[in-house]
């Protein structure tokens, strides 16, 4: 009996995975969308015959329906894609309308990244709890955790519903979460979005009085979000910016000041000008002051030599915007510390100077036994210089290792350890998505991976790291391995995301080395899928026409076959290949009648000009069981004015 | 019986440079406290007191000098006698606290524990070790010139342990880091209470102790220096052992050079000129014992300021700190040692030869702030002032690198302390006397 029950649910189940991935595909009105959304209505109403509700359980791995976890393929994935857009549970209740489940599927059916930009699904189809057709998602707060770009229109939206519920919990988080997602904010924001800057005005004042610390705080978030903007930012929206300047304390201005001289490269004299604007006299002062009390107590020397510079830069300069007084105190105060600090034992510039001397040793070298001795105490260094990512240095260390070999080649197995850890700061850093200079160069001449195969397939198929450069890696330096990439993408191939980053990957490389894969993700996804690689090997000057061909008259659906004839057109003399293909059908009986009438609409969509003459024979039929292709393509001549 | 005595004393002047290196808390002192307690305990066993004595400077045991243990630590015996212990008794019943309490006490620095040793013992409550002068008139007061002579004392055992350590080097055997280590932080501290007798040492009192003087010179005024610059001890220290090694290059050079029969080849010349490359490749042998810190100076000391010295660079760096502050006394060392009975390298020409090189070879604001602290008649200089009389200098003005404070030698009825800082328009130095020459008569009243 409960294995009846399960079985019940299963087929259940698979029916709404068949549903929901149908809905990605077609817009809400194509007849294919509206019939499945029929055929799931009225299996949702056999089914609630015998229970009055069914609340479907989401979690990364599986649906769960009354405490049972179903997994099964198909169910694992549906879970992924509800899970990725927020989605904690479904419930179906009796008497569920169809339009409720037509709106629920087109929408949820979207791109993740829309729908939490629109604010998640209950918020833009407005579910109510007692409709027939609940959802329930995470955690808001759990939403602005995540690192996406998504996460600055998830904050608008919850900050848009806070503020008119007057939700203090969820003010407070909200400006506790601001810090995070300030990076993803620009000044553009502020204006484009003028009801954002009234819900930040009752942001702050629900704050003001009551929650003295997370005002400052959410004070320099923003204070700091201007200054990094200050070059592209408008006169009106810096007005603004006097609004946040005027409550903080100049202790807090001073660390402003302080962290953003130290950490922020681009923070110049328009940013300090721009800071000091809205500062009065005795304001000033009292920063200054502050300033030098933080700068005597400090004792890192590297940040106070770096400070040093800077202030030199911005508050000692002719059209320095602060008094004379705290001009003449800082000067004063940093001859001393410039002394100290650039008289410093630094043991951080030690290792650096050491480094240097290695590598003109290596230069300078010629003694075998000698070179073994460099090489050994680059080793010992390593840890150090790998950390500083000087990637100047690595590639200098690179050019001359190269250099000596090929005036000794007896080198190469000697210094092959060096070789080995350049590249695997490269790939690692590679991998951290860090910035490397030279990137290029290091692209061009590593020739073995020092980090390994599994490395490269892990952080590409589970931590879905696929940066162009990490692909273009992967292909040169495991050139056997092709066959293990491509069973890792058809175990992927129902992550519609990452296959979609994977496509954008492939189209930066070169055509011989990645059309292998782009046939075998074509021939692996459905037919979102196929579309997404037609278009992207439509990208490349290069293509492979019996692929083409094949794509053109398979039975894919006429969208796709499109996307393939846009690119064999590019070709006149396989245009007229591809016409004769399409057109070319011998049909007296009229019995391939529907087939010609959707090679018509291809070709007429692709606007083949080719086809012309098939066309114009098409139109000259005169039996009547053909009529229908007649007009068609009479149709199209006339479009074409032809 | 003999030996395992000498390895006991051996055990507990070991201890003790542990603990004056790294304090009574690291457990390095406790393994060596541990070792030399074994080695009491066991001798204690058959006699029921062990007493060692400390004659002219040599260790006895009984009526037997050890001659050969004596001259290995002669630094040691010299803090011995410096904190007034020429006669140890350790007792049968002696316990393991016991030794770590009058360890303590040899370690601690001068000036710290106000006490004599026997007052201190008691205190302590420390029954079965007893120790003290073997002079028993009470007069423990040392004199001042008996002060002088235990630095003269210091600099000589120092410039013996640092000769047979870069020997050590050179003839790539290990280097023995702790015993070098303490001497140079035994040179640092006496540098810190008591810096101008030292400088005195190494400007005036020239000992002539061969090939090395040089390599101590320069590290004693490394130290100085970098004292002066506020660095912290451990970097003072890593810093004076860096500079000994500076020109270890060219003691390698030379060791091979020399002993080769015939002329030297203009090859062979070139590679004198390298000898900052291969004293730094010889250097990375002993990068596990010593750092990489004698490395870099050995490499940059003659890169000068903004790298426009040799070794040729074909990745620019500019020069540590550290070796620009060796570089600078490197200099100041070769140009003292010009002078002799032939030759008046007077205070104020290296003065000038250093300043003309200022903004090439150094860097200037380094160089200023060596010269305030060195002045331009370093302390212990024989100088004739503008009235005639003769005077030795004593103290710089950090401000007024021409003005130090001197005291009257000649005529010597009214031994008068003149601040030439404050007498400045009336009073002042005209020029320095060679102590090999017309200033020897005066050397022996500073
Ligand atoms: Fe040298
Ligand atoms: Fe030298």
């Amino acid at each position: 009996m409960e294995n009846e029950k399960e079985a019940i649910i299963e087929e259940y189940l698979r029916n709404l995975k068949i549903t929901f991935t149908t809905s990605s595909f077609y817009s809400k009105d194509h007849p294919s969308f509206l019939r499945s959304v029929e055929d799931f209505k009225q299996k949702t109403d056999e089914i609630l015959m015998t229970m009055p509700a069914i609340r479907v359980g989401v979690t990364n791995t599986a649906l769960v329906v009354d405490g049972k976890e179903y997994k099964k393929k198909g169910m694992d994935e549906l879970a992924v894609l509800l899970h990725s857009r927020k989605i904690k549970s479904i419930e179906i209740k009796r008497g569920v309308s169809i339009e409720e489940i037509s709106s629920f599927m087109s929408f949820a059916s979207l791109r993740a990244r829309e729908i939490l930009k629109a604010g998640g699904i209950v918020h833009a189809l407005g579910l109510a709890k007692n409709a027939s057709l609940v959802v329930e998602e995470l955690d808001y707060s759990q939403l602005l955790k995540d690192a996406g770009e998504e996460v600055k229109d998830i904050w608008i939206v919850l900050l848009d519903h806070a503020v008119n519920a007057k939700d203090q919990k969820k003010i407070n988080d909200l400006a506790d979460a601001f810090g995070n997602v300030s990076a993803k904010f620009k000044v553009a924001d502020f204006n484009e979005n003028k009801d954002l800057w009234g819900h930040i005005e009752k942001l702050m004042s629900a704050l003001k009085e009551s929650e003295k610390e997370r005002f400052q705080k959410f004070n320099k978030d923003i204070v700091k979000l201007f200054l990094r903007e200050k070059d592209i930012c408008p006169q009106d929206s810096l007005k603004d910016l006097e609004k946040f300047t005027k409550d903080m304390a100049s202790n807090e201005l001073a660390d402003i000041l302080m962290e953003q001289m130290v950490s922020n490269e681009n923070f110049d004299a328009t940013s300090f000008k721009l800071l000091s604007k809205f500062m009065d006299k005795k304001k000033q002062e009292e920063v200054v002051s502050s300033l030098v009390e933080k700068l005597k107590s400090s004792d890192d020397p590297e940040g106070k030599q770096k400070l040093n510079k800077r202030i030199t830069e911005l508050f000692l300069s002719e059209d320095s915007p602060i008094s004379e007084i705290s001009r003449h105190a800082l000067g004063s105060l940093l001859k001393n510390i410039a002394f100290e600090s650039k008289f410093a034992f630094n043991r951080n510039f030690l290792h650096i100077n050491y480094r240097f001397i290695l590598l003109n040793l290596l230069v300078s070298e010629k003694d075998q036994e000698m070179l073994a001795q460099i090489t050994e105490a680059l080793y010992t260094e390593w840890e150090k210089i790998a950390q500083d990512r000087d990637w100047t240095y690595f590639r200098n260390l690179h050019e001359v290792l190269t250099d000596k070999i090929e005036h000794e080649p007896a080198l190469k197995e000697m210094f092959n350890g060096l070789f080995e850890r350049i590249f695997s700061v490269f790939e690692e850093a590679l991998m951290l998505r860090e910035t490397i200079q030279y990137q290029d160069y290091f692209v061009k001449v590593i020739d073995f991976s020092a980090k390994g195969l599994d490395f490269y397939l892990t952080k590409i198929f589970d931590e879905g790291i696929i940066e162009g450069d990490i692909l273009r890696l992967f292909l040169k330096l495991f050139p056997e391995q092709t066959g293990v990439f491509l069973q890792r993408i058809e175990l992927k191939h129902t992550d519609v995301e990452f296959i979609e980053k994977l496509i954008a990957g492939l189209k930066l490389l070169d055509f011989d080395q990645v059309v292998g894969i782009f046939e075998s993700i074509f021939n692996a996804s459905n037919e979102f899928l196929k579309i997404e690689v037609l278009k992207a090997m439509g990208s490349f000057s290069e293509s492979d026409p019996e692929f083409l061909f094949s794509a053109l008259t398979g039975n894919g659906s006429a969208d796709l076959k499109i996307e393939a004839l846009l690119i064999i057109m590019r070709d006149p003399e396989l245009s007229k290949r591809a016409a004769k293909l399409l057109l070319d059908i011998p049909d007296f009986w009229g019995l391939k009648s529907e087939k010609i009438l959707e090679n018509i609409f291809i070709v007429r969509q692709a606007h083949l000009k080719e086809a012309g003459a098939y066309l114009l024979s098409l139109s000259r039929n005169i039996f009547f069981w053909r009529r229908r292709v007649k007009e068609a393509a009479k149709q199209v001549l006339g479009e074409w004015n032809v | 019986m003999f030996e395992q005595i000498e390895s006991a004393f051996r055990s507990i002047v070991s201890a003790m440079q542990i603990a004056q290196l790294y304090t009574t808390a690291h457990p390095r002192f406790s393994k060596f406290l541990d070792k030399a307690y074994d080695e009491l305990q066991a001798i204690l066993k058959s006699q029921s007191e062990l007493v060692f004595g400390i004659v002219n400077g040599e260790l006895a045991y009984g009526k037997e000098i050890f001659f050969d243990l004596s001259k290995n630590l002669s630094l040691a015996i010299m803090r011995l006698q410096q904190k007034g212990v020429e006669r140890i008794s350790f007792y049968r019943g002696l316990e393991k606290k016991e030794l770590a309490k009058f360890i303590e006490y040899l370690a601690a620095p001068k000036d710290e524990i106000k006490k004599e040793i026997e007052e201190f013992l008691i205190f302590s409550g420390v029954k079965n070790i007893s120790a003290g002068r073997i002079k028993s008139d009470g007069a423990s007061n040392k004199s001042a010139s008996e002060d002088k002579d235990s630095r003269s004392n210091l600099y000589e055992a120092s410039s013996q342990n640092v000769s047979r350590t870069l020997q050590d080097v050179l003839s790539d055997e290990g280097v023995d880091y702790l015993n070098l280590r303490f001497t140079l932080s035994t040179v640092m501290e006496n540098l810190i209470t008591n810096f101008e007798e030292f400088i005195k040492l190494t400007t005036i009192k020239r000992y002539n102790l061969g090939t090395f003087t040089h390599s101590l010179n320069v590290s004693i005024l490394s130290m100085f220096f970098s004292s002066k610059l506020h660095f912290v001890k451990d970097d003072v220290l890593e810093i004076g052992i860096a500079a000994l090694f500076h020109d270890l290059g060219k003691l390698h050079i030379s060791n091979k050079i020399i002993n080769k029969p015939g002329r030297l080849t203009d090859e062979e010349f070139a590679k004198m000129q390298s000898h900052t490359i291969i004293g730094a490749e010889v250097l990375l042998k002993h990068v596990n014992t010593l750092g990489i810190l004698p490395v870099v100076v050995s490499y940059e000391h003659h890169l000068r300021f903004g790298s426009s010295g040799y070794p040729k660079l074909t990745f620019f760096k500019e020069p540590h700190v550290a070796s620009m502050i060796v570089a600078i006394c490197d200099v100041y060392d070769a140009l003292y040692q010009k002078r002799n009975y032939k030759n008046n390298f007077s205070p104020d020409l290296i003065y000038d030869i250093m300043l003309k090189e200022r903004e090439k070879v150094f860097d200037p604001k380094l160089l200023d702030k060596f010269f305030s602290m060195m002045g331009v008649w370093p302390v212990g200089a024989i100088v004739s002032l503008s009235d005639k009389r003769i005077a030795v200098v004593r103290e710089q003005n950090e401000d007024d690198i021409w003005s130090p404070k001197v005291e009257v030698i000649s005529p010597a009825e009214a031994k008068e302390k003149i601040d030439l800082k404050e007498k400045k328009g009336q009073l002042k130095i005209e020029f320095a006397l060679n102590p090999w020459v017309e200033g020897k008569e005066y050397l022996a009243l500073i």
